[in-house]
């Protein structure tokens, strides 16, 4: 069975990762990896942040897409989902 | 323990270690030789004597030992399954062999190359839970434990409002600790707040400083029961109480009910309680610093200091050498150097013997041992002077 996310959810916690030794996000630091609330499902998941490190805040709501990554392979990414979003 | 006797009561009779290095230049089985080489000698036992044998999880496993030194009877082994709370875990296997019969002379270690060999992104393969690491949380970025326990220091900073000041006090503490202390790997490198809070970022709020060392070496422990440590050379260190716990979920930070919960959470009571001693009998404290946030969480599980006041008494000064409860005076794993927490058990034993030198601290006379591991696994042991 395949449950859908809902469309958005909150930010809970984060962090910034300055150094990683996985490949695909080597050319990415610094970036966002945030666990974000998903009350509907009662569950909270790790999720890559699509938006700018230093402007993250515990509660901010963001919504997924999904997008490929250099190998085409389907990835999700949150990013802000505030209408008056300054990273549009 | 279920202490059947006081003539069976575990006792740590035996510490040893090799120097700590960035590159040891030699396997991790010589490593753990010479560290329990060393901590034979130091109990006045022959090594073939020893007939119980607790590895950790990582590294040289029983049957390497029993080989390296000939050992002809090995009639007790086990290992412990929480990652670095697996040393204080280990006491506690050890210790209950002891008192149980399942041994006479048991011996528990660490030897790892943890810089020149497999770093800590390698070695956390090895975790349970691979299909959540991989699938969930490498194709969002994330496979180290400093990225994992970070998540677990924002929320914290959020909810209580812990600064990076605190976090700091703990970098320093422990630099300025490791000072005092020739096998340190940060003996000679001091540490200022401003080089601290500018230090390149690791995952924020953790940045290079918060981290603990990488380091290449060994520690060994030896046990036996009370009476039989009459005949050995240093004064006996009694195991009062050891506990290990685990968090729920066991293999997933980010959806535990209780954020702030840990391994630790459940085990300090248990272990406190068998020891029938409470915070204020503790003179000092050994607290895994794998990173610097995790001091103040373990000292709030335990129940050192309330959950959410953590930051403020590591800035009162409580941890420092003269404080209500100096914690790690070796400098720990952020400066002495990470032997899987072995060496917090080694220190502890040295400042039970009055034996620690300059870093003593006056009239020690019990110490807990805390181990913080994988997702969160948690261990404790109370150890006194006899």
């Amino acid at each position: 069975v395949w449950i859908v996310f809902p469309p958005t959810g909150r930010l809970f916690t984060w962090t910034v990762i300055g150094r990683t030794t996985l490949p695909e996000f080597s050319g990415r630091t610094p970036y966002g990896v945030g666990v974000i609330e998903l009350p509907e499902l009662a569950v909270r998941v790790v999720g890559f942040l699509d938006h700018p490190p230093d402007e993250l805040e515990v509660g901010m709501p963001l919504a997924w897409k999904v997008v490929a990554n250099d190998r085409g392979e389907p990835r999700v990414r949150w990013a802000s989902a505030k209408s008056d979003r300054r990273d549009a | 323990m279920t202490v059947k006797g006081a003539s069976r009561r575990a006792c740590v009779v035996g510490v040893g270690h090799t120097e700590f290095s960035k590159n040891s230049g030699r396997s991790t089985n010589r490593l753990a030789f010479e560290a329990i080489t060393a901590a034979a000698t130091d109990a006045g036992i022959q090594p073939a004597q020893i007939d119980g044998l607790v590895p950790f999880v990582y590294g040289p496993g029983a049957e390497d030992v029993m080989a390296m030194f000939d050992l002809r009877d090995v009639r007790f082994t086990a290992v412990p399954h929480l990652g670095g709370a697996g040393s204080v875990a280990a006491i506690r296997l050890a210790a209950m062999a002891i008192e149980s019969g399942a041994a006479d002379i048991a011996a528990t270690y660490v030897a790892r190359n943890g810089r020149s060999g497999a770093r800590i992104d390698k070695r956390v393969l090895a975790l349970p839970g691979q299909a959540l690491r991989q699938e969930l949380e490498w194709v969002n970025g994330m496979n180290t434990p400093a990225q994992w326990y970070s998540l677990i220091c924002r929320r914290h900073m959020h909810e209580f409002g812990t600064s990076r000041e605190a976090l700091g006090t703990i970098a320093l503490t422990m630099r300025s600790n490791a000072q005092r202390n020739g096998n340190a790997q940060m003996l000679g490198r001091t540490l200022t707040m401003p080089e601290y809070l500018d230090a390149p970022i690791i995952a924020d709020p953790y940045r290079l400083f918060d981290c603990s060392l990488e380091t290449d070496g060994a520690c060994a422990v030896i046990l036996t029961s009370a009476d039989r440590a009459r005949d050995c050379f240093a004064p006996p260190v009694a195991v009062i109480g050891a506990a290990e716990g685990h968090p729920d979920s066991a293999d997933d930070i980010a959806n535990r009910p209780d954020f702030f919960d840990t391994g630790l959470t459940k085990a300090a009571p248990r272990a406190l309680s068998e020891a029938g001693i409470t915070h204020s009998d503790v003179d000092v404290a050994l607290i895994y610093d794998c990173f610097t946030f995790e001091v103040i969480q373990q000292l709030e599980e335990a129940g050192f200091c309330g959950r959410g006041e953590g930051g403020p008494f590591v800035l009162d000064g409580n941890i420092s050498p003269g404080g209500s409860l100096p914690v790690n005076p070796h400098g720990g794993l952020l400066s002495e150097g990470h032997v899987g927490g072995m060496n917090h058990v080694v220190e502890a034993v040295r400042q039970l013997r009055g034996t620690a030198g300059e870093r003593q601290v006056a009239g020690a006379e019990v110490a807990v041992v805390t181990g913080w591991g994988d997702m969160g696994d948690g261990s404790i042991a109370a150890l006194a002077r006899t």
